[in-house]
């Protein structure tokens, strides 16, 4: 601002919508807005955005499916404001690498030669049992192209805060594999574990599901990362994931092959087949979920103060000049280009839905005790909050 | 207080480098700057900054765009962009040694704020503050682990990354801070108590770095 | 060689002349190579090669995957060439430029199409299970010498790399800790190392007519500044047994079938002592870390 005593007089002040500001000037708009104790989205700054969610029933086992036999194992649409989230579970059977501590006779045997006494001593490695699920942002922005940064940074941080917090473990993705059988009646049968005792099925194989989660966000306005967390969980707790059998007569092929001289033998792939009546829903550890609240911490600058048109209204041009300190606000739930273009200061935290221990929390830009810890303690509420939502 | 391995100046076509070791991860970094941005890097009023993180073993993925991306957080709170406006800087940092599995970041992240400071320090581009950063972790015990192994990342329930800014030796605001895991408000307050003497013993050790850096830089004059 | 490296009239003029009175700028004869000073880490496979000013970095290591389709009795081997703006701001981040292309073709198929990895023997299970071994390249600084110092980085690499042990029961495969079994080193054939020439004509591109009247001259090893003027240039890919691998001459001045041969003679001289340097240094780190272990089961023994 000039140094100059009365620089009005002598320059005519432009004068722009707020709309136009907005673009032209975030900063000053945003001062504007909180200079008078609003933001620019009209909320209050402790106030949060309603989100509404549903299943959109895209998944084939939603109860208002209107997409048939689709591959969508679970789905969840997610209003906030003006951005809607769609969020798609998908799953793959993959076999999994048998490992050397698993269940066989041999491998026993080999274990207790070479690695009793290290695993024993070993502490357990907190992430061993976690599973992953592979997510993939699209942000629509009218156009297709590579990925831009945001959707790369997006996807990785729900892997990450995915894996870490637990949520899914290995063990709610092994595939129960049953076996497909004609009897002597020569009626096709189908057999899993569990539902008959007697049953012993053959193959020392394992299959387990890989869970990828794709989000679709239309109209974005703010940062994403909260509401596509909170969209996924949805999603995930409307998941099922049907039942697999191989056909007896396609398991255990050997093919024997030539190649240079050397003689072996190719095992062929079992044919796995998931089963389009049963399913079961996925298991997740419920006292693991956790949703996340973003805040702004924004400092109100005196000098654009100020500046405010006279016509603003008196009173609130008085009363700014009594409070001569500069001071900061704390915004919650940031939405809108002014709000993210300004947040130099961001708490992004996470809680679970009991609202007692975090599951993550980033802070950037001299964040003060004072607003870090208002903003746990808000968050916290929030997550029962939305915890309700989701239920 | 962990014990940090550091040299400047190794590198000959880049303004500044920095290598560092602390413990088994090892980071090379170097700074290009400020030189001629591309036309959509360019900002009217201040620098742009571009990091480029690359993995030790196998192909850049998101893993490493997250990492940039925090860096980049970070380092546009230090570096005075307002003295290079329309002008880009770029920091590229070399992972030689991750010491850590790939579902962990903390020993990276920490250092390459670290590596990079040095870097950003020996291309002379001017920082508002000096800064350092500390990792944790928290086990299974709630015992708070100082610059962890690679071993006490895999068991810990949290792990926890700050980043302070130093003034005078002393340090002054808290920069950045990324906390991953499953842990209590009071040991995120347990934390950052912890970080700040931390950070100035880190603080301390570099400028005996660029002591040294600079009682080399300027050996011709005597 | 590389845009971005603007080079003066003077400079390239002073070169010249220096060079027509048989002298280089950075002091070495015209058969010259730099010593390539190559470093080992800590871990297996990490090594750093330098030569003169050019510091390559190269990492190896291994993973377990499924053998391609048609290839069940092979493993992989896979070599990522990838330079950073850290060896120099010419090396653009977002886009690979023609030189970046050479380079990486160039060690690709001096390392990995020359067979040096003998792929059958990272087999573990026929048509399910193989080793994949990627080698991992990073430049950090850049001064000439991109291709030799990179062959030299990832063979001294898969020399020194250990795998872990494996067991195979059935249709299981036990990967043994480090801890638990020594681990083992990879199969290499042969060490292919590369040895590059810069041509120089001093006198002017259309004068250059071969035969008596030849002026030309060749330079082993150029640097940065060499490479950017050169008119030419010629990459030899041999190793001790005097097998060549790979000759490269892309583009710049017509070639002397006889010239050609005169380089290999070089090249087979370099590559020998670069070979015998290599085994040397990773047998001395053979036995560095052999004692260690050695003492260590001693210990246990007194137990």
């Amino acid at each position: 601002m000039s140094e100059d005593s009365n620089p009005q007089q002598s320059l005519k002040l432009m004068s722009f919508p707020p709309s136009v500001l907005s673009r032209i000037s975030p900063e000053i708009s945003l001062q504007r807005h909180l200079s008078i104790g609003l933001r620019p989205n009209l909320r209050k700054f402790d106030e949060f955005r309603d989100i509404q969610l549903n299943d959109g029933g895209l998944s084939r086992y939603s109860a208002n499916n209107t997409n048939g036999q689709s591959d969508v194992l679970g789905s969840s649409i997610l209003r906030s404001g003006s951005t809607m989230v769609v969020c798609t579970i998908r799953g793959q059977i993959v076999e999994e690498d048998i490992l050397g501590e698993a269940e066989n006779e041999d491998a026993d045997a080999i274990n207790a030669i070479f690695a009793k006494e290290l695993q024993d001593a070993k502490p357990k490695e907190t992430l061993k049992d976690n599973a992953v699920i592979y997510p993939l942002v699209e942000v629509e922005r009218g156009r297709v192209g590579p990925p831009t940064d945001e959707e790369m940074i997006l996807s990785q941080r729900i892997y990450e805060n995915f894996l870490h917090s637990g949520i899914l473990k290995r063990s709610a993705l092994k595939v129960n594999v049953g076996l497909k059988s004609v009897d002597e009646n020569g009626e096709e049968q189908i057999l899993y574990k569990g539902e008959n005792d007697q049953f012993d099925f053959g193959p020392k194989r394992m299959w387990s599901y890989t869970l990828s989660a794709e989000f679709k966000v239309f109209s974005r306005s703010g940062p994403l990362y909260e509401l596509l967390w909170t969209s996924l969980i949805s999603a995930l707790r409307s998941t099922k994931l049907p039942h697999a059998y191989i056909d007896e007569n396609a398991a255990d092929i050997k093919v024997p092959i030539k190649m240079r001289g050397n003689f072996g033998t190719v095992r062929e792939q079992y044919q796995i087949t998931c089963d389009a009546n049963k399913s079961e829903p996925l298991s997740l550890e419920l006292d693991q979920i956790s949703y996340g609240t973003n805040f702004a911490v924004i400092d109100i600058v005196k000098s654009l103060e100020t500046t405010l048109p006279e016509e603003e209204g008196e009173e609130e041009g008085e009363a700014m000049d009594v409070d001569t300190e500069q001071k900061s606000v704390l915004l919650i739930d940031i939405e809108g280009e002014e709000e993210e273009f300004c947040a130099k200061k961001v708490i992004q935290v996470s809680v679970d839905s009991k609202g007692e221990s975090l599951k993550s929390l980033t802070l950037s830009g001299g964040i003060d005790r004072d607003s870090l810890r208002t903003a746990i303690q808000l968050a916290k509420s929030r997550s029962r909050v939305l915890d309700g939502v989701v239920n | 207080m962990s014990e940090i391995e550091a040299s400047t100046t190794l590198l000959n076509r880049v303004d500044g480098s920095a290598k560092l070791q602390i413990k088994s991860t090892q980071i090379i970094c170097s700074v290009t700057g400020p030189i001629e941005p591309k036309s959509r890097q360019e900002l009217p009023s201040t620098s742009s900054l571009s990091v480029i993180v690359r993995p030790d073993v196998g192909v850049t993925s998101t893993r490493e765009k997250n990492l940039e991306e925090k860096i980049r957080v970070i380092l546009n709170q230090a570096i005075a962009g307002e003295l290079y406006p329309r002008q880009n800087i770029q920091v590229t940092l070399q992972i030689l040694g991750a010491g850590e599995s790939k579902n962990y970041t903390v020993k990276e992240l920490t250092g390459m704020v670290n590596c990079s400071y040095l870097a950003l320090i020996d291309a002379g581009v001017a920082l508002r503050f000096s800064f350092g950063a500390q990792c944790f972790t928290i086990g299974h015990d709630d015992v708070l682990v100082v610059d962890p192994t690679g071993e006490d990342l895999k068991i810990s329930k949290s792990s926890h990354v700050v980043v302070y800014d130093v003034k005078e030796g002393k340090v002054d605001q808290l920069l950045y801070a990324d906390s991953l895991g499953s842990f209590t408000e009071e040991q995120v307050y347990e934390v950052l108590g912890k970080a700040i003497k931390e950070v100035e013993g880190i603080h301390a050790k570099f400028r005996e770095i660029i002591q040294t850096k600079v009682e080399k830089d300027y050996v011709w004059q005597f | 060689m590389f845009k971005g490296i603007e080079v003066s009239t003077n400079e390239r003029q002073f070169l010249f002349s220096a060079l027509k009175s048989n002298l280089r700028l950075n002091g070495r004869q015209f058969t010259e190579p730099r010593t390539p000073e190559i470093t080992l880490g800590e871990e297996y496979g990490h090594v750093e090669v330098r030569l003169g000013k050019t510091v390559v970095v190269a990492r190896i290591s291994a993973e377990i995957t499924a053998p391609f389709e048609d290839r069940p009795f092979e493993g992989l081997f896979n070599v990522t060439t990838e330079i950073s703006p850290m060896a120099s701001a010419i090396f653009d981040s977002s886009r690979q430029s023609d030189d970046e292309l050479l380079i990486s073709r160039a060690v690709e198929k001096a390392v990995r199409r020359s067979g040096a990895l003998d792929l059958e023997s990272l087999c573990i299970i026929a048509g399910s299970k193989c080793w994949s071994v990627r080698a991992d390249l990073h430049y950090l600084d850049y001064d000439g010498g991109f291709i030799d110092a990179s062959c030299i980085a990832v063979m001294t690499g898969l020399l020194h790399f250990r795998k872990n042990d494996v067991t195979v029961s059935g249709e299981q495969v036990i990967v043994h800790d480090v801890e638990e079994r020594e681990p083992v080193e990879l199969s290499v054939l042969h060490i292919p190392i590369c040895v590059t020439f810069a041509f120089f004509n001093p006198e002017d591109i259309e004068t250059n007519i071969k035969g008596d009247g030849n002026t030309e001259i060749n330079i082993v090893d150029p640097d940065s500044q060499e490479e950017a003027l050169k008119d030419g240039v010629l990459t030899v890919c041999l190793n001790k047994n005097r097998e060549v691998c790979q000759i490269s001459k892309a583009g710049g001045l017509p070639m002397d079938a006889l010239t050609l041969m005169g380089c290999s003679h070089k090249a087979y001289e370099i590559a020998a002592k670069v070979t015998d340097m290599i085994r040397a240094i990773v047998e001395a780190d053979y036995k560095k870390r052999n004692e260690g272990i050695q003492y260590k089961l001693r210990a246990e023994n007194d137990r």
